[in-house]
């Protein structure tokens, strides 16, 4: 009987590809909230996000064969998660914030709370509220960022971009992020 | 911390690096802690199991498949082996003809008679 609490990932991932359920168990119990995390930050908190929850480790569970250790397991999953909430962006046509209409590069805000509102006290919701008012190449770095807390190196290895992109796309972020939050506070 | 300053933070937050203590206080007061419904784990593991048998079938068969060989190889290889142990205690030698059942013909049998 192996000691699953106390394993780290690759021994959890030697286990689970001799074929060892219970360790992939202990995987999804491990990452389970740094996924909903990601996906519930780029998508919202709607009932597909714990669809795609599962697909996203379903899929981790299929690539673990090929998984070589080069990246951590939770660079790869989190790689996994964006890929798998921005097919769902695509495949919806649209961005799932109640507020926000996109049509095509054409942003457009729906009914923003003004300043001094009650909802305002609420950070939570607002940061939630301008996450999401985001495009998805700018709220893809704004969630690994400031939701999950990697560093700009870290970002850049998850999406498979260059330094000096994403860090153009966070400061810009930045701008717009402070542009909406301003307003909601 | 007032919404102005953890505004601020946050923002700061996004392009530079910050403390453990205000990456704490960040997630603590402006990031909303979600998380999957109760039985996640239990339903990702229930679509898994035919996932499972896909996956490992081919691994599976190979494996399957080289322990058969082994044993069918093994197997047969004993068989050569007894054979020709029995047929040196029974002929006295191995020689062609006698593995291939010529040396005990009689010369006006009718086998020897058709081989001429």
């Amino acid at each position: 009987m192996h000691d699953y609490l106390h394993s780290d990932d690759k021994l959890l991932v030697s286990f689970t590809i001799e074929g060892d359920q219970k360790a992939f168990g202990e995987i999804v119990r491990r990452y389970e909230k740094m996924v909903a995390r990601t996906i519930k930050s780029m998508l919202g908190d709607i009932q597909q996000a714990d669809d795609i929850g599962q697909e996203t480790f379903i899929r981790l569970y299929h690539a673990l064969a090929d998984f070589r250790g080069d990246a951590k397991l939770s660079t790869y999953l989190q790689r996994i998660a964006i890929n798998q909430s921005l097919n769902e962006i695509k495949r919806k046509g649209r961005f799932v914030s109640l507020f926000y209409q996109s049509d095509g590069n054409k942003e457009t805000f729906v009914d923003l709370p003004d300043n001094n509102s009650e909802s305002s006290a609420d950070m939570k919701e607002v940061v939630d509220m301008a996450v999401k008012e985001l495009t998805p190449e700018y709220r893809v770095v704004t969630v690994l960022r400031l939701i999950q807390g990697y560093s700009t190196k870290e970002t850049a290895e998850i999406l498979g971009l260059p330094l000096g992109t994403v860090l153009s796309r966070l400061a810009r972020a930045k701008v717009r992020l402070k542009e909406v939050i301003e307003k909601l506070i | 911390m007032n919404n102005d300053d953890l505004r601020e933070l946050l923002l700061h937050s996004i392009t530079e690096d910050v403390s453990d203590k205000e990456r704490r206080l960040i997630e603590e007061e402006a990031i909303y802690d979600y998380s999957f419904g109760n039985d996640f784990r239990e339903r990702v593991m229930n679509r898994l199991e035919p996932v499972k048998t896909r996956l490992f079938s081919g691994i599976d068969f190979l494996r399957s498949f080289d322990i058969i060989f082994k044993r069918v190889a093994l197997a047969g290889f004993t068989v050569i082996i007894i054979l020709t142990i029995s047929l040196l205690i029974s002929q006295g030698s191995l020689s062609y003809d006698t593995l291939l059942g010529l040396d005990t013909h009689v010369d006006e049998g009718l086998v020897s008679l058709l081989i001429k």
